[in-house]
């Protein structure tokens, strides 16, 4: 007993020498303690390393404290003790905080105590706190992926994902959804489209909710003429994200691409309705009813849809290219449109004619100032010009139309 | 051929169609109502288009292309002048000065220079003015309606 209490003090007093000192000295030294200690119990003398690791790690002396752990989770007399793990995972979660640079490996290593502990802790002492440390590594994870998506530093956000994508444990699953979303969008912003389809589309399958993923997955498949899914995607994305923007735009576009402009025609009236100075919809708006007049329905009714729509967007922004040129050629083709239809009867009345004539002369006179503003904005509009030609010939405005020609053929 | 041609090209196809309702000449088509136009021009198209479809007075209608007024057939109702050969019209009222030929142009001042109608702009819709005159010297009538239309020089 004496001999024994004896080799007690020792080791204590070199257990200590040895955290305060450091590692390399750490293995001879730990070589005489057990000499020392031995046969005393190896057990107990690991056991009282682990104890030292918390001693250390509650006066703050963390580095000491990582090394007395990591000898005691590598010794085969701990090596299955669950709260030597525990106190590990805590140890590199502390230490985690504390160094940023190394923060991801150091995260990792507090991660897989955690999981390894929840092995072995078959008494169910340390579930709770295990469970903690590895909800607040992956919080920490995904906190700092926030914070580069906020920054825009859509590169930085992978590898803080990683761990939480690769992770098979079933704590991990509760963070997957959200993990492979921001790598999905993260590889969506940096032009990975592929990437980032396969990512978004993972997230789906794993639960997680957002429109882009709608979005996505219903372009991918459009693009692979799957119309079919397609359009499934779309309208489960439109019913669980009614008031998302980008997939009501989605949707537009897939209508008309489809050319189904009278479901377009509601569905723009209900996006301008939400956004009524929004100008993308409006120009939507715009060649949807353009669409519908060339199809021949209503015609008069869809001009002056098509009208008030480009006006609108120049009472917001007078110098709009886009609306100027739309609103130019709408005027002009629709003089043109009447005189088709009435010319190609040959038995309209003359008088009557020549009433449509002037309905048609003050459409192209009336087209003149938007498609001359064009012209003004972007000189080499070609199209503008093209069409300035147009209107002045039909006015017989020879003089202006030869000035044109000009241009035209200089560009 | 650009699209703002043949919207030009169709208003002076229907106008020169409806003449031959508005105008009456002193004998009857023998064969076919013949409409000459002086070279070649995109509205040939859509004159033969309208001919293809339209008679006048029973008879199916003829277009041709002359190339200098010398070529002008003895028969021909209607002669129009496209824009761009405008300098031939004092020769063709030359070559047809015994005939009843309606001579149309399509140039400012043609009306002035004994074109007996003569297509103009006026605030950008195209009108036609009518060289009253002439048009009588050539033994032609027209319904009085048509004043309502063209304006009489």
């Amino acid at each position: 007993m004496y001999v024994n209490e004896f080799c007690k003090w020792v080791r204590n007093c070199l257990l200590s020498y040895i955290l305060m000192r450091g590692y390399r000295k750490q293995l001879i030294i730990t070589f005489v303690v057990l000499k020392c200690t031995l046969p005393v119990e190896t057990v107990l003398g690991q056991a009282l390393m682990v104890d030292q690791a918390y001693t250390l790690l509650k006066q703050g002396q963390l580095d000491k404290s990582q090394q007395a752990i990591d000898i005691a989770v590598e010794h085969s007399s701990t090596i299955n003790d669950a709260k030597a793990w525990y106190l590990r995972g805590f140890i590199y979660q502390k230490l985690a905080e504390q160094d940023a640079t190394s923060a991801h490996e150091l995260r990792r290593v507090s991660i897989a105590s955690a999981e390894h502990c929840l092995e072995l802790d078959t008494l169910n002492q340390f579930t709770k706190d295990c469970q903690s440390l590895i909800s607040h590594a992956y919080n920490s994870f995904l906190k700092e992926v926030i914070s580069f998506l906020n920054t825009q530093e859509y590169a930085e956000v992978f590898t803080p994902l990683q761990p939480i994508i690769d992770s098979e444990h079933v704590l991990a699953q509760n963070y997957k959804p959200e993990a492979l979303f921001y790598y999905g969008y993260a590889a969506l912003q940096l032009g990975q489209r592929d990437s980032a389809r396969q990512y978004l589309f993972k997230a789906l399958q794993a639960g997680y909710q957002d429109a882009l993923v709608y979005e996505i997955e219903f372009a991918h498949r459009a693009s692979l003429l799957q119309y079919d899914s397609a359009r499934w995607y779309l309208s489960q994305g439109r019913a669980l994200f009614p008031e998302n923007a980008s997939l009501h735009i989605a949707e537009l576009n897939f209508l008309m691409q489809q050319e189904n402009y009278k479901q377009a025609e509601q569905s723009v009236k209900q996006y301008l309705q939400r956004d009524p100075d929004n100008v993308e919809g409006l120009l939507l708006a715009g060649t949807i009813y353009e669409k519908l007049l060339a199809a021949g329905e209503n015609t008069r009714q869809y001009f002056t849809e098509q009208e008030a729509t480009y006006q609108h967007i120049l009472q917001i922004t007078p110098d709009h290219l886009q609306a100027n040129y739309n609103l130019g050629i709408a005027y002009y083709n629709r003089g043109v449109t009447l005189i088709n239809e009435a010319a190609q009867s040959y038995d309209m009345d003359l008088i009557q004619f020549n009433q449509l004539l002037e309905e048609c002369s003050t459409l192209f006179l009336t087209a003149l100032p938007y498609l001359e503003k064009v012209s003004q904005l972007d000189r080499s509009h070609v199209n503008a010009l093209k069409a300035l030609q147009g209107v002045y010939y039909n006015i017989n405005d020879y003089e202006q139309y030869n000035l044109v020609k000009e241009k035209l053929q200089k560009l | 051929m650009d699209e703002y041609q043949r919207t030009q090209d169709q208003i002076h196809t229907f106008y020169l169609y409806n003449f031959t309702r508005y105008f009456v000449w002193p004998t009857p088509p023998e064969q076919t109502f013949v409409i000459g136009v002086m070279g070649e021009h995109s509205i040939v198209k859509e004159l033969t288009t309208m001919a293809n479809t339209r008679t006048v007075g029973g008879k199916p209608i003829s277009i041709r292309i002359y190339q200098n007024p010398q070529e002008i057939d003895p028969e021909c109702h209607i002669v129009f002048i496209p824009h761009e050969n405008s300098y031939w019209l004092s020769e063709i009222l030359s070559v047809t000065r015994e005939r009843p030929s309606l001579i149309v142009s399509s140039k400012p001042g043609l009306g002035q220079f004994g074109s007996l109608l003569n297509f103009v702009a006026e605030r950008g819709k195209i009108i036609f003015e009518i060289n009253e005159e002439a048009i009588k010297s050539r033994q032609l009538k027209f319904i009085q309606q048509l004043k309502a239309i063209g304006h009489i020089l």
